[in-house]
């Protein structure tokens, strides 16, 4: 091993041969020659420390964020119920006015690893789920820029633009984490295949051979599987279809240019290949508790018509949430395309534009569009980087091989050591350390809850309740806090409204949104419901706070901070026949209803 | 090239395969939101009692007769016709007597666009919309439409419309199913005014105990029983009797054909036996109820200016309570003389009303007069005979003094074989 190594090379070897090792020394010199246990591949140059330093930080930020007060704890709600009753819900088990409303439970694996979670190591384990299915995701995504690019630059400019792209969606807990990470090992199937492709092209005959015996079977075994475990883990396995689809596509495409002749495009073995997967992937997805409903049920989930009141299933606007990055990948794919020499292949042609079409169309497709995008560009960014990028620049991200002579720059040697390696693994330790999933490892304290849970969080909200519970029957509660109280709240608690909002029947969800809005009539709208307690987001729900405040029928008896709780007064005669009166007039939902900032959150 | 052709006739036939199992299941998923199996003909609920001492043979036709549906032209009210087809039922028929309608008279002016624009002229925007695929009722739009959802098809049902039966908008002909089925698509169990819808649903659908409705929830009789009584009260229309009646209507139609479960019959018989004990406990002396009948007793004898105290909401409020009891199980009755005060408060009361008062309140007079002939087991449109018709314009002709409401209390309080001493 020599100096490359240094006495650092003892990685991965035990103590008794150390001993051994030792006794054999040269007393004259006293100098430990180490003998490195570990391929070469694992010594590490610092471009690779680079690496490990961007994965850190990003774990660290992905582990520090707050739970939300969103539908995570629906979730977690639903993954306890299938664990206690060993079950699927037919009906939604906390939302009262969903009765008879048909549940078909698309993220219910997602939900049981949630309640598992939660169940092992309480919320902060949620917390480490979410930062550890994260960062493999983009891991995954890394890996698949560096086998289409094979350059660190290019590789991280990908997982940049994945960051910048998706950002709207980066802080969101919830079993899309999972659909993300299975689209994202998806991806990685066909990059290594193209990869492969690209190997067996330029390398020889007998090179070709080992590559080819390498890896060939793993799609087949990999595309299926995967499908199948996401096709429970989340709805958004149609995603993982659609990317099938467009490979198919793609390829049947490309062939047809080329042969001019679709019987003859169907002997090539590419397109083949990719439609043998997509009848797996189809096959695999068949795989679940709901069969081919499930399939149906996703497609048909997305016209829901009380999701099209909410945020993220709305169109993609350019000032809205996701509009200005979507905005900027546009502009930089324009201008990426201008440049490029690389061939434009048919699939990313569909798959860019399918998955355009669904961001423009609803805003929470941005994760999927994002992943799409740097997937389809990275192939012409490899080649601007290729050409424009400074030969001297490019030297820092193909380091030198172990066996190659050192070279110093900027102070730091320029290739390969296991000085490198332990450096990482010690920054992978200080991360760790750092971070909460380390706290009980190195003593710490858990965080507090005012670091665990964001400041929406209702947390005085929840422990008053808990003291004083609402009166039996419905309490109206603002729906992105609906989840929340059900988890967190006193045992029974019955909201009006959850994030679960697309199992609410239409006319209960535009009641919710006139109430909501506090627009004329809310009361007697409460009172169609007997709904006997009423929770307010007093900065989100200030028009219908500053109602109830004035309300001769409610009575407030809690508030701080965030929230008022208010408890329906006795009636008497004068307030009955006022709203026995009103009860033949409507309440609409007025514009401000409809567009209630804070209607931003649904489940799924 | 034949393996090609292999090839893509294999997968041609594997895509169809796909296809059609998604069509197949698609359709069988959207066949559950598909409409009930209606019943061609609608149940019919009939009275069980004959108790004098909530009014007696004499009261009655004086009352009937005076509560005959009056014909005004172009003034007609439509929730006039459709409360009086309901009181009268299609029998009402008062000879060449153009004042009054008969009972098919007032079916068509409902279902027959045609009749309904010789009576209000071919300018009025019609009573019957045509919402292919089906019919709907202009509803609470002023006194040419109908005044609760869903209440004039009720009212056609409860006087047993089949669903046959022939409907003629301005734009085509069509049946009476088309109305029903109409209702039931656009039917959602949260909204403001229901009790008519599922009122008409029992009457039409027994066997079949569920629906999907087209907001996608399942439906059955017994989630409908546990929304009417979700509300405190008296809310909803009419001080929230019409609530009351649906759940009686109900009960009755269960005891026909089963449409509820034992554990949702038994809370209905308790939600009313506590409406009934509120009614008890809230009588007036003088035997009326106002629009504060579950919390407090009326506290003038005589009407108040304040809304829901006036005359005709106390006509409302009691009227309203007899006609439900009248349906009810026996075991949910009140004690036999709060029947009887009501019975005789209805009674006095309607007849002190001067001709403008009986129009003004026609609607709330309806529930009232049908409720007394229920308590009788009558027909209306059997009692008021021609012989009755003559007595009453001589009458009108020499005007007599009518028998004292006192009087006509005390002889209804007689006892007899339905009113033991003991209930007294």
């Amino acid at each position: 091993m020599g100096q490359t190594g240094g006495h650092w090379g003892k990685i991965g070897m035990a103590s008794t041969e150390l001993e051994e090792e030792q006794q054999i020394e040269s007393p004259a010199t006293n100098e430990i020659v180490l003998e490195p246990k570990l391929g070469p591949e694992w010594a590490l140059a610092p471009i690779h420390l680079g690496v490990v330093a961007v994965f850190g930080v990003l774990f660290m930020t992905f582990n520090y964020m707050p739970l939300r007060a969103t539908d995570l704890w629906g979730h977690v709600a639903y993954g306890q119920w299938i664990l206690e009753h060993r079950a699927l819900p037919t009906a939604d088990p906390v939302l009262p006015l969903a009765e008879g409303m048909r549940v078909v439970d698309s993220a219910w694996l997602s939900q049981v690893i949630f309640a598992a979670a939660e169940q092992a190591g309480g919320p902060e384990a949620l917390s480490t789920l979410f930062a550890l299915v994260s960062i493999a995701s983009l891991a995954v995504m890394t890996r698949v820029f560096w086998l289409q690019s094979h350059r660190i630059g290019v590789m991280l400019l990908g997982l940049l633009g994945i960051l910048i792209v998706g950002l709207s969606r980066l802080g969101t807990i919830r079993p899309e984490n999972f659909g993300v990470l299975c689209f994202a090992l998806l991806l990685w199937v066909f990059a290594s295949e193209q990869n492969r492709a690209r190997a067996n092209a330029t390398n020889s005959d007998d090179d070709r051979g080992d590559a080819k015996s390498r890896g060939t079977w793993l799609p087949w075994i990999a595309v299926p599987v995967l499908m199948a475990v996401w096709a429970n883990l989340h709805g958004s396995f149609v995603c993982g279809l659609a990317l099938l689809f467009c490979m198919f596509a793609g390829a049947l495409i490309d062939s047809l240019w080329h042969t001019r002749d679709f019987v003859r495009s169907l002997a090539d073995k590419a397109v083949r290949r990719r439609l043998y997967l997509l009848e797996l992937g189809v096959a695999a997805t068949l795989l679940n508790p709901y069969g081919l409903d499930l399939l149906l049920y996703t497609l048909w989930f997305a016209n829901n018509e009380n999701l099209k009141d909410v945020l993220e299933w709305r169109p993609l606007t350019i000032l809205g949430v996701g509009g200005r990055e979507f905005a900027l990948s546009w502009v930089v794919l324009l201008v990426v395309l201008r440049h490029s020499r690389q061939r434009v292949r048919a699939a990313d042609v569909l798959l860019l534009g399918l998955f355009t079409l669904a961001a423009i169309t609803g805003v929470r497709m941005m994760s999927w569009y994002a992943m799409s995008f740097v997937y389809v560009i990275v192939p012409h960014l490899t080649d601007l980087w290729n050409r424009f990028v400074p030969a001297r620049w490019r030297e820092w991200e193909v380091p030198l091989e172990l066996d190659e002579a050192p070279q110093e720059q900027f102070g730091m040697r320029r290739g390969r050591t296991f000085n490198y390696t332990l450096i990482g693994l010690l920054l992978v330790w200080i991360v760790f350390a750092l971070s909460p999933i380390g706290r009980p490892v190195v003593g710490d304290e858990p965080r507090q809850p005012q670091l665990l849970y964001d400041n929406d969080t209702p947390h005085e909200l929840t422990a008053y309740l808990r003291e004083n519970p609402t009166p039996a029957g419905l309490t109206f509660c603002p729906q992105w806090w609906g989840d929340w109280l059900v988890w967190d709240g006193p045992e029974g608690l019955r909201p009006f409204m959850t994030t679960n909002l697309h199992l609410a029947p239409r006319q209960v969800w535009r009641d919710y949104q006139a109430v909501s809005a506090g627009v004329s009539g809310w009361t007697n709208a409460l009172d169609r419901y007997n709904t006997k307690a009423m929770i307010v987001d007093k900065d989100k729900q200030a028009t219908l706070a500053r109602s109830a405040r004035r309300s001769s029928a409610w009575e407030i008896v809690h508030e701080d901070e965030m929230a008022l709780v208010l408890v329906r007064r006795e009636p008497t005669v004068a307030t009955a026949s006022e709203s026995a009166a009103d009860a033949a007039e409507p309440t609409e939902p007025s514009d401000d209803a409809a567009a209630d900032p804070a209607a931003a959150e649904s489940s799924n | 090239m034949l393996t090609n052709r292999l090839f893509l006739m294999v997968h041609a036939v594997l895509l169809c395969v796909v296809v059609a199992a998604g069509a197949y299941r698609a359709q069988a998923l959207t066949a559950t939101r598909a409409l009930p199996t209606l019943r061609d003909e609608p149940l019919t609920v009939e009275p069980t009692y004959d108790y004098n001492v909530v009014i007696t043979d004499e009261q009655l036709d004086r009352v009937l007769t005076k509560l005959r549906p009056r014909f005004e032209s172009e003034k007609t009210k439509i929730n006039h016709v459709d409360h009086a087809l309901r009181f009268w039922t299609l029998g009402a028929d008062f000879g060449d007597d153009p004042a009054y309608f008969s009972g098919y008279g007032m079916r068509r002016l409902l279902l027959n666009h045609g009749e309904f624009a010789k009576v209000y002229g071919e300018d009025e925007p019609p009573l019957l919309l045509d919402d292919r695929p089906g019919v709907s009722v202009r509803t609470q739009q002023g006194n040419r439409t109908s005044s609760h959802v869903d209440h004039t098809m009720a009212c056609l049902a409860e006087v047993g419309t089949p669903l046959d039966h022939p409907v003629v908008l301005p734009t085509r002909e069509t049946t009476f199913r088309e109305l029903v089925e109409q209702s039931l698509r656009e039917f959602s169990i949260n909204q403001i005014e229901y009790e008519w819808s599922a009122l008409t649903y029992a009457l039409f659908l027994p066997p079949e105990r569920s629906w999907t409705t087209t907001e996608g929830q399942q439906m059955t009789f017994d989630l409908v029983a546990q929304r009417i009584m979700r509300e405190r009260l008296p809310r909803g229309v009419c001080f929230g009797n019409h609530r009351l009646h649906t759940l009686v209507m109900f009960l009755r139609i269960d005891d026909q054909i089963s449409i509820l479960e034992p554990a949702t019959r038994e809370e209905i018989m308790e939600f009313l036996a506590n409406a009934t004990q509120l009614l008890v406990q809230h009588q007036h002396p003088e035997g009326f109820w106002n629009d504060g009948w579950p919390l407090q007793t009326p506290e003038s004898p005589t009407p108040t200016e304040r809304e829901g105290d006036r005359i005709a909401e106390r006509i409302l409020a009691t009227g309203h309570a007899l006609e439900w009891w009248s349906l009810a199980p026996e075991e949910l009755h009140p004690p036999r003389h709060v029947l009887a005060a009501a019975g005789q408060w209805l009674v006095r009361t309607i007849d002190e009303l001067s001709e403008q008062e009986t129009l003004d309140y026609y609607t709330y007079l309806t529930h009232a007069g049908r409720a007394l002939s229920l308590w009788r087991s009558r027909n209306p449109a059997q009692v008021v005979t021609a012989e009755i018709l003559a007595a009453a314009a001589e009458q009108t002709a020499t005007p007599a003094a009518v028998e004292s409401p006192a009087a006509q209390s005390d002889a209804s309080l007689a006892p007899s074989a339905n009113n033991p001493p003991s209930e007294r």
